[in-house]
């Protein structure tokens, strides 16, 4: 554009008169005008029956076959359910229900499993609930073609890890019979009293194998998925946000009145304390450790035990922790009452390995504090000047770091040990973690001496903590393993006898905690909430499960 | 015809500003009709400038450097320790090997890259390894368009509030006003963002309740993360904008126009402005691809759905397809307008000659 006039006014006026005359871009802004505004889906929802929470991330599979993580368990579990729910009505255990199954029984001291099914189920779609949906969702779980991550919770069941691991291609020779269209029969490999608890887990539910075929990996999409469970997957906008509803053929029990659940995706902490400060969410369960003391004083804090243990693994196969005395050393000089201090609540100190709230808990096994006996024991091996510099390792996290510098200072105040902190990203902290085990002359091995881990449990049985230290257990880091404690364990998932099998945990325990020590049990985690006035009643559980079907609102 | 154009553009692209930002349903049309726009103006104006060699050797270019690029990333992406599939549930090897099976991890490393790069010229980024059931393509997809709504409005604003600071500070060289202007501009660039973030959702959504203080739904939603990511821009502008014009201020021909008895007005606006906007025009090429491939810590702290956390989670979580893909878009848009800023310097300064 050229002007040579210095006037700005009459190329303005030039320029008007020539925008008056462009009749279409008229028309285009008149067209424009007629836009219709975005529709915000949670202003649809009435607000005296809408739940509103948040989780931290996108659920990374809605897929109940293949999903791992709490977030996507979280949806999963209030849209689906499984042949037996938790059972969280006794104080002190839980147990399990009848849900899709009306009964369950067993045979065999546990190795035959019969579920007869409910026929009063259907899906969202219509179609009634049969047994062949449970027998196509196992299958589709042990697949090697699905290569579900969680595949192994049914290994339990005959020859379900030859069909996983491809070396049988037959499902029919696998341990599940549909004896009836409402009935299946399970044969396990050896006999397990918990069986029915590793059916409450996400991956073992029923499928809809149909749904699947027709719409292919997109059929969690609410347009596609269909569901059985108390809510239906109403929307699902990526990266931003969930909304369930009421499934009005749901039929079970429905006792709440959150007809309607927001969950909005917010990954941080300190995002979703604003927004419930604010009043857009009624529920925290992902409070900003450093605001805890804070928070603790306000009337909407509400604190709950969880069955989740946190502990320090020891790797056994380095020198100087090979020797039993030292690591029994470094766990009798831990005053677990000052991790209960700095956390504020967040952690409860604890001895055992099985926790308080789950069966075959012993308050009294385990080394309690005793700095006198672990000076005692530290000397007997040559004293701390013997000792080459330690390093605690973890992954980067506040809380991490807090119990880390905790434990470091407590070592150098009650042996006069010095130890290093140091943090590793995740993903290189579980490789050198699994190189402890895997190469045994491998010089990335050194890269740690003493790990922090945590273990949610998958199933509240003491199975699923003890089977973690079990010689041959993926999930055990510290290269340590005992014959002794390897047949307990066995044995005692046969036992149906409380008292019997109480003796059996006990006795492991003491081979655990008192003779090998490859871990120190630290604490358990606290689960802490923030909930608005206008839930009137939110029902906690030790497994913390979100269940929303029991939300109360004003 | 070339004011027509000119008209058509400041409509359609100013409906557009609008109409997003009061949360209306963009007419795909519209968005359609000033991409092409855009396009006819630049393929006119390299044909004018007689660029067309020019322009096709850079987009060359640009296509061999995408190459090496997604070459260089794959490669040390599988040197990190740790894949995408470990987590702090250690799986039995059976598993292990059936997921490795499915996502061809223990193919040769030479063959992944060729299925890789197969897909890639089709089109197909991959599914990602972390959300089961969505592609690379499905999750940009989402996250793009607030990514680059956010992004948009924050280049305006830095644009708006950066050149008449600029401009302000160095008509007034050496007054008070400089002083003001040009401490605001450093406190912008030396302040971080996720301190400004917090005072701001403090000050005006808690204090003064003006504003919502996180979510991303609305205009009252989208002022203080604007406001936030153009700070910093702006005040580089500003910073940029004074010392050119300072410079260009002092040059032969502006004393010309000065004896010449034409308005200060006319003179700062018409001869000195366009050509002192040659150092912002740099500086924008990698700001305009920052800002629309989004911001990790504001939209972090505002819960905003945009594309910058998974240019930095993708990485922690080792998900190499998603990973890839954010890396390639970013990079595209980096060069694509670094390319734009190269063409149009010979606009701006026609003794550039580009060959």
């Amino acid at each position: 554009m050229s002007y040579t006039s210095g006037s700005m006014f009459r190329v303005l006026l030039t320029n008007m008169y020539y925008a008056v005359k462009m009749k279409f871009l008229l028309a285009f802004l008149i067209a424009l005008v007629g836009c219709e505004k975005k529709i915000n889906p949670l202003d649809e929802l009435p607000k005296d029956k809408t739940f509103r929470i948040a989780v931290l991330t996108e659920p990374p599979s809605l897929d109940w076959n293949k999903a791992t993580d709490t977030t996507s368990s979280l949806v999963i579990d209030n849209i689906m359910e499984g042949l037996v729910s938790y059972d969280f009505s006794q104080k002190g255990k839980v147990l399990y229900k009848p849900a899709l199954a009306q009964s369950v029984k067993y045979k065999n001291k546990g190795q035959t499993w019969v579920f007869t099914l409910r026929e009063d189920v259907y899906w969202t779609d219509g179609v009634p609930f049969t047994a062949q949906h449970v027998v196509d969702g196992w299958e589709r779980l042990l697949n090697p073609k699905t290569a579900s991550a969680y595949a192994y919770f049914l290994y339990a069941i005959k020859n379900a890890r030859e069909y996983n691991s491809g070396d049988i291609k037959d499902f029919s020779k696998v341990g599940v019979k549909m004896t009836s269209n409402q009935s299946i029969e399970v044969e396990l490999t050896s006999p397990r009293i918990f069986f029915p608890f590793l059916l409450t887990h996400t991956s073992a539910y029923p499928i809809r194998k149909d749904i699947i075929e027709k719409h292919g990996v997109k059929w969690t999409e609410p347009e596609n998925i269909v569901t059985l469970g108390a809510y239906t997957l109403n929307q699902w906008e990526h990266d931003k946000l969930l909304v369930l509803k009421k499934n009005l053929s749901y039929y079970g029990d429905f006792p709440g009145n959150a007809e309607n659940v927001s969950v909005r995706i917010i990954p941080e902490v300190s995002t979703t304390l604003n927004l419930f400060n604010i009043g857009k969410l009624d529920f925290l369960d992902n409070i900003p450790s450093k605001q805890l003391s804070a928070l603790k004083k306000r009337p909407e804090y509400f604190e709950f035990p969880s069955a989740t243990i946190q502990y320090y693994g020891i790797n056994t196969t380095r020198p100087p922790l090979d020797n039993p005395k030292l690591r029994k050393a470094l766990v009798m000089a831990i005053d677990k009452t000052q991790i209960e201090k700095v956390f504020k609540g967040k952690m409860k100190a604890s001895n055992s390995w099985i926790p308080e709230g789950i069966f075959g808990h012993n308050p009294n096994i385990g080394l309690s504090f005793n700095p006198e006996k672990a000076r005692k024991l530290l000397d007997e091996i040559g004293g701390v000047d013997s000792l080459p510099t330690m390093t605690i390792t973890f992954n980067p996290d506040e809380d991490n770091k807090r119990m880390a510098e905790n434990i470091q200072a407590q070592w150098r105040d009650n042996l006069s040990l010095n130890v290093e902190v140091r943090n590793e990203e995740w993903k290189i902290y579980l490789s050198n973690l699994q190189n402890i085990r895997n190469i045994t002359d491998n010089p990335e091995q050194g890269k740690i001496f003493i790990y922090r881990m945590g273990w949610v449990p998958d199933y509240p049985d003491p199975d699923t903590y003890m089977n973690l230290m079990t010689s041959y257990s993926d999930n055990n880091y510290s290269g340590w393993g005992n014959e002794r404690f390897d047949k307990l364990i066995e044995s005692a998932v046969s036992v149906d006898n409380g008292s019997t099998r109480q003796e059996l945990y006990d006795q492991a325990q003491r081979i655990l905690l008192e003779e090998g020590a490859p871990v120190i049990p630290l604490a358990l985690s606290t689960q802490i909430f923030l909930k608005s006035p206008r839930v009137k009643k939110y029902l906690y559980n030790t497994m913390s499960k979100r269940i929303f079907k029991e939300v109360v609102l004003q | 015809m070339k004011l027509f154009t000119a008209l058509a553009f400041l409509i359609s692209s100013l409906s557009l500003v609008f109409l997003s930002f009061f949360n209306y349903k963009i007419p795909s049309l519209l968005v359609w009709f000033t991409l092409a726009l855009v396009g006819a103006v630049f393929v006119f104006y390299i044909s004018h400038k007689n660029l067309i060699s020019y322009a096709l050797k850079r987009f060359i270019g640009v296509v061999a450097l995408l190459f090496v690029i997604s070459s260089l990333v794959f490669v040390m992406l599988r040197a990190l320790p740790g894949g995408p599939f470990d987590e702090d549930r250690a799986l039995p090897p059976e598993v292990e090997k059936n997921i490795r099976d499915k996502y061809s991890l223990d193919a040769p490393l030479y063959q992944q890259y060729w299925m890789y790069i197969k897909k890639l010229v089709q089109g197909d980024m991959g599914a990602s390894f972390k959300y089961l059931e969505q592609d690379v393509s499905d999750i940009l997809g989402d996250t793009m368009p607030v990514s680059v709504q956010l992004g948009l409005y924050a280049l305006i604003l830095s644009y708006l509030l950066g050149i008449p600071l600029g401009l302000l500070s160095a008509v007034k060289h050496n007054t008070l006003w400089d002083r003001l202007a040009m401490i605001t501009a450093i406190s912008g660039i030396a302040l971080p963002s996720f301190l400004v973030a917090p005072l701001a959702i403090l000050f005006f959504g808690f204090y003064l309740g003006w504003f919502e203080v996180a979510l991303w739904e609305g205009p009252a939603y989208y002022v203080l993360p604007v406001l936030v990511l153009g700070t910093r821009p702006a005040s580089v502008i500003a910073r940029l904008t004074r010392s050119s014009v300072l410079e260009v201020l002092s040059s032969d021909y502006v004393r010309t126009a000065k004896a010449k008895g034409l308005h200060p007005f006319v003179i700062l606006y018409k001869h000195v402005l366009k050509n002192s906007f040659l150092p912002v025009l740099t500086f924008s090429g990698p700001l305009i691809a920052g800002l629309l491939t989004g911001s990790f810590i504001i939209e972090q702290i505002f819960a905003i759905p945009g594309m910058g956390k998974h240019l930095i989670l993708s990485v922690t979580n080792r998900d190499y397809p998603l990973v890839l893909g954010a890396t390639l878009v970013y990079c595209l848009i980096l060069v694509l307008a670094n390319l734009i800023v190269d063409l149009l310097y010979s606009y701006f300064d026609p003794r550039i000659r580009l060959s």
